[in-house]
């Protein structure tokens, strides 16, 4: 035993039943267990929100189903869920079972009253309420700890998701190569490469989960994602006019050090969502 | 969360060492534990109850699947079964909700709890619903669907709201059925969706 060591009763019980009968005394021990056992009552995380859903078929919309593509841009996935709290407990620990399409990186950002959200995060280490999720293709334990929660004993809950642009590039097995390079040219709606294999059948049947997006020599995306079609093995096309590249970004784009990169929009599947209060000392 | 009202502020913390076997026991530490004991003992509330609907962001054939309604009077959005021991006075449930109106509508919720042979049927809770956007939560970006989570958006908004019911009048200290009903609109105008919702028992008095 040393005085620097936390001790937190880890049970209850730890007196019998007759130590604190009705007109008896109470000798020290037992008082100190009773405070103990107070406090630990009180420094005792408790679950904040435990959602669950289907896990059964393949990954289609069906009822009960809980899916979605995490977008270029943060999109609120859950939530805002309303819970009651100990106030005094000021992180949670979050248990997420998900199915993340193969290589690629998803973003979570838990929205509490001590991280209002912000768009501008890409990175999680940013925030410890930001957390990264690299898909497998399969289902997959996700465990973050540290997660900031405010000091209300209510607390507002949301789960905001993004892909992870840096390291999302196309399968190039699935869609044909490559997943990035110099363009030969741009126009306002196409990106022409020569000597690409890009797979119109898949690329076209996809339509949506793989996005283009131009870099300067600098590695700066100027460009943000866009679908697009593919319209021949060497040419992409972006098929909507709201979207097309605008005249600056032609130039740009046409500028011998620019570079395109093909990302794979990351579909995620949830099979559990789970936030913990973390215990105090 | 006191649901009777009464905040007890923040615990005592108190360093664990403060009550190692080996030191001290003062007066200081008694009277931490003692306030810890009453502060743990006012949060009564306890969830027992806890539901959410999933939603596709990835296209708008949410609204394919029947988890919008547009019924024009109370029907259930969530239930569960709770153990219910006989010194809880009150059940309350929080819920979230989508909902689409034309005009400025009413949200309406009620929590209604039955033991087998007794039914306890709570006040019928409403919340008007702005068509500027009573929003709840971080505003929404992006596509999510059919609902456009956006401030002037007229026609969609995620909403919160709550219903509570008495248990006085159900036999406790047995399994009791907890089902929560909703629904939205004016003239029948409204659409209808349950997103999430938690219920908790609580002893009040």
């Amino acid at each position: 035993m040393d005085l620097s060591v936390i001790e937190i009763a880890q049970r209850y019980g730890a007196l019998d039943d007759t130590a604190a009968g009705a007109g008896d005394f109470v000798h020290a021990h037992v008082l100190r267990e009773l405070a103990r056992q107070s406090h630990r009552l009180v420094q005792r995380g408790e679950y904040l929100t435990h959602q669950v859903w289907n896990v059964d078929g393949t990954d289609a919309e069906a009822p009960g189903v809980m899916i979605f593509s995490a977008s270029p841009s943060w999109s609120r996935v859950l939530g805002p869920i309303p819970v009651m709290r100990k106030p005094h407990l000021r992180t949670a620990r979050m248990y997420l079972r998900a199915r993340i399409t193969v290589d690629t990186v998803v973003l979570v950002q838990i929205v509490t009253r001590a991280h209002a959200f912000r768009a501008d995060l890409r990175s999680s280490t940013a925030s410890p309420n930001v957390i990264a999720l690299a898909g497998t293709g399969d289902w997959e334990d996700y465990i973050a700890t540290g997660i900031a929660l405010g000091s209300d004993d209510i607390e507002v809950i949301e789960v905001w998701a993004t892909a992870d642009a840096t390291s999302n590039h196309m399968d190039t097995a699935t869609y044909g190569s490559p997943n990035n390079g110099t363009p030969d040219f741009i126009t306002q709606g196409e990106l022409r490469l020569t000597g690409a294999t890009w797979d119109m059948t898949a690329l076209n049947a996809a339509y949506g989960a793989v996005t283009v997006q131009l870099l300067n020599g600098d590695g700066v995306v100027f460009a943000p994602p866009r679908p697009f079609v593919c319209a021949g093995t060497e040419l992409l096309r972006i098929g909507n006019p709201a979207l097309y590249w605008t005249p600056d970004e032609v130039r740009a784009g046409n500028n011998p050090a620019a570079t395109f990169e093909l990302l794979e929009v990351p579909s995620v599947r949830m099979a559990a969502f789970k936030l913990r209060e973390q215990d105090g000392y | 969360m006191p649901f009777d009202g009464v905040e007890w502020s923040q615990p005592v913390f108190i360093p664990p060492y403060a009550y190692h076997a080996h030191a001290p026991l003062t007066a200081e530490v008694l009277s931490a534990g003692f306030i810890n004991a009453y502060v743990a003992a006012r949060r009564n509330g306890r969830r027992v109850h806890e539901q959410v609907a999933p939603f596709f962001g990835r296209s708008s054939t949410e609204g394919d699947f029947p988890q919008w309604h547009t019924a024009t009077s109370l029907v259930p959005v969530a239930d569960g079964y709770a153990w219910a021991q006989a010194d809880w006075t009150h059940a309350r449930a929080f819920v979230v909700y989508r909902a689409i109106t034309v005009v400025d509508a009413i949200a309406y919720h009620r929590l209604v709890a039955t033991d087998g042979s007794n039914t306890a049927t709570g006040t019928t809770t409403e919340q008007a619903i702005a068509t500027n956007g009573q929003l709840f939560g971080s505003p929404q970006t992006g596509h999510v669907g059919p609902t456009a989570e956006t401030a002037g958006n007229v026609n969609g908004g995620l909403f919160g709201s709550w219903a509570e019911v008495a248990l006085e009048t159900l036999t406790l200290d047995q399994t009791i059925h907890l089902q929560l009903e909703g629904y939205a609109g004016v003239l029948g105008s409204g659409y209808y969706r349950f997103q999430w919702a938690a219920i908790y028992l609580e002893a009040r008095g």
